[in-house]
């Protein structure tokens, strides 16, 4: 909707919660792309991804509170409104990531990096590429109001789902095999987290397509044969 | 959307001009009984002047011509045999400006069961007289002084007067035009919650610009452009996603 409101200070308003929210997306991108960086370089910096969390979990108070004085304020209608109400809850979305990402650098820094772990990060650095890309997509279908893109994503993450079942299974067969390490349970813990993020991306999607089209997406999402 | 239970309006092909000039073009709409429905648009588009042809009041604008058919409750209401007095009581009208007649508030509802011939003694006008005035929400506040001039309570009460008035003489349909604009938020209140009231009995049919009030009274809303009908659907349906653009533009006050 690029037509603008005869009431300029509406646009402005919206202009804002846009933005917050855009910032917030970038903060949680570029935490979840450190996290990545992160897996094969130990000396990712913990203390500045401690930092941008906190930053993200002030910008969703802010996003929560821009939203409640938008509502009282302008009374938004139809494609506004649900612009304005979903933008608290993607940036709750937003806010998970951040923290996912955060708990997944926690574990990586429990792991000691021995010759046998090395095969074992390699399999996470493959599925956290997949979730990195529905991040980048899903924000970017955000930014455009992009529906058709939200909908790839969302379809998208079935591949994430696959592969992060794979990993799973064969960090379990090794520990089954071998005996578990620290370094396994850990990486248990982060092949679920990435996981998750790849779920959050599918929700902020479903969010895009809801300002579009105003429906959810309803039918039933692709699922691979997951154990988990 | 929602269906319409029992149909009470049905508009087919309705067409307005006043001399030269459509004000109305080509409507059909079907309204459905004991329900509010609201009539939103931009000013000049031609709500009043359609809200106009249930009752036919338009007959009362020189130079102003209708086509098409308009019943009620089955009736051709633009048909040769219709009385337009017992018409215009069975499709009541409130309007923007509350209009009290300069005379007591007993006298204001008491006028048009009167003269319907609707009671048969004094103790059954009263009677009348005291369930409308309480219809309306307003008997407690002037059950002691219904000798006062009408003119003398405040606007709120005034129009609610006006609507006491309207269902003294036992209408099937209100119609009202802008009902709240001259009235308060409490007065607004007390109208809207008076409406919700009223359909359980009436059916009634308000034009607005406000769009906070359609969307809170209303079941069905329709969206009027130019003299067209542009969408008529469920109200929580136009005000979440409204199917056509224009509808979308005047409700989100965009420049169309
Ligand atoms: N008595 C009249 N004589 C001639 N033209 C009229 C008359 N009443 C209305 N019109 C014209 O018909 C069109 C529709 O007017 P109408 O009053 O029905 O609009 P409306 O939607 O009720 O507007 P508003 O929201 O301002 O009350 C307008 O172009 C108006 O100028
Ligand atoms: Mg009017």
């Amino acid at each position: 909707m690029t037509q603008e409101h005869i009431n300029a200070a509406f646009d402005e308003d919206l202009d804002q919660l846009d933005k917050l929210i855009t910032t917030m997306g970038n903060l949680a991108l570029s935490q979840f792309i450190a996290v990545i960086d992160g897996l094969s370089d130990e000396s990712v910096e913990l203390k500045s991804l401690i930092s941008n969390d906190k930053k993200i979990d002030a910008l969703e108070t802010e996003i929560y509170n821009k939203t409640v004085e938008i509502i009282a304020i302008r009374s938004p209608q139809a494609n506004d409104l649900r612009r304005i109400i979903t933008a608290p809850k993607i940036a709750s979305f937003l806010e998970r990531i951040g923290d996912y990402s955060k708990n997944i650098i926690k574990r990586r820094s429990m792991m000691m990096v021995e010759e046998s772990d090395l095969a074992i990060l390699e399999k996470l650095n493959g599925i956290s590429g997949i979730a990195r890309e529905l991040l980048v997509d899903v924000l970017d279908s955000l930014a455009r109001l992009d529906a058709s893109k939200a909908r790839l994503v969302w379809e998208g993450d079935v591949e994430l789902d696959a592969q992060h079942s794979i990993v799973y299974k064969r960090i379990y067969r090794r520990m089954v095999e071998k005996g578990s390490s620290p370094a396994e349970i850990n990486a248990l813990f982060i092949a679920k987290n990435i996981e998750r993020i790849g779920d959050y991306c599918t929700s902020i999607a479903e969010q895009v397509y809801f300002i579009v089209n105003g429906e959810m997406l309803d039918e039933k999402r692709p699922k691979a044969n997951n154990i988990l | 959307m929602t269906d319409i239970v029992e149909t009470i309006v049905n508009c087919d092909g309705v067409s307005v001009f006043y001399g030269e000039n459509r004000a109305i073009n080509n409507i059909s709409i079907d309204i459905g009984k004991q329900s509010i429905t609201a009539f939103i648009g931009p000013s000049g588009c031609g709500k009043s002047t359609f809200l106009r042809t249930i009752n036919r009041m338009n007959d009362t604008i020189e130079g102003c011509r209708i086509e098409g058919r308009v019943t009620v409750d089955g009736q051709d209401i633009y048909d040769a045999s219709v009385d337009v007095v017992p018409l215009r009581a069975k499709v009541g009208m409130v309007f923007q400006k509350p209009n009290p007649f300069p005379k007591t508030i007993y006298e204001n509802v008491a006028y048009g069961p009167r003269i319907h011939g609707l009671a048969r003694n004094k103790s059954q006008l009263d009677d009348i007289v005291e369930k409308a005035l309480t219809g309306a929400g307003l008997w407690a506040e002037v059950r002691d002084r219904l000798q006062d001039s009408g003119t003398s309570l405040s606007g709120g009460q005034q129009q609610r007067l006006c609507i006491a008035r309207t269902i003294a003489v036992e209408p099937q349909i209100i119609l009202m035009d802008e009902p709240c604009s001259a009235l308060d938020p409490i007065a607004t209140s007390k109208i809207e919650a008076l409406m919700s009231e009223l359909s359980n009995e009436y059916t009634i049919i308000i034009v607005t610009h406000s769009m906070q009030q359609a969307a809170r009274v209303s079941q069905k809303t329709a969206y009027f452009h130019l003299g067209n009908l542009i969408e008529y659907g469920d109200t929580k349906e136009i005000f979440v996603r409204p199917k056509d653009p224009q509808t979308e533009a005047y409700i989100s006050g965009k420049i169309g």
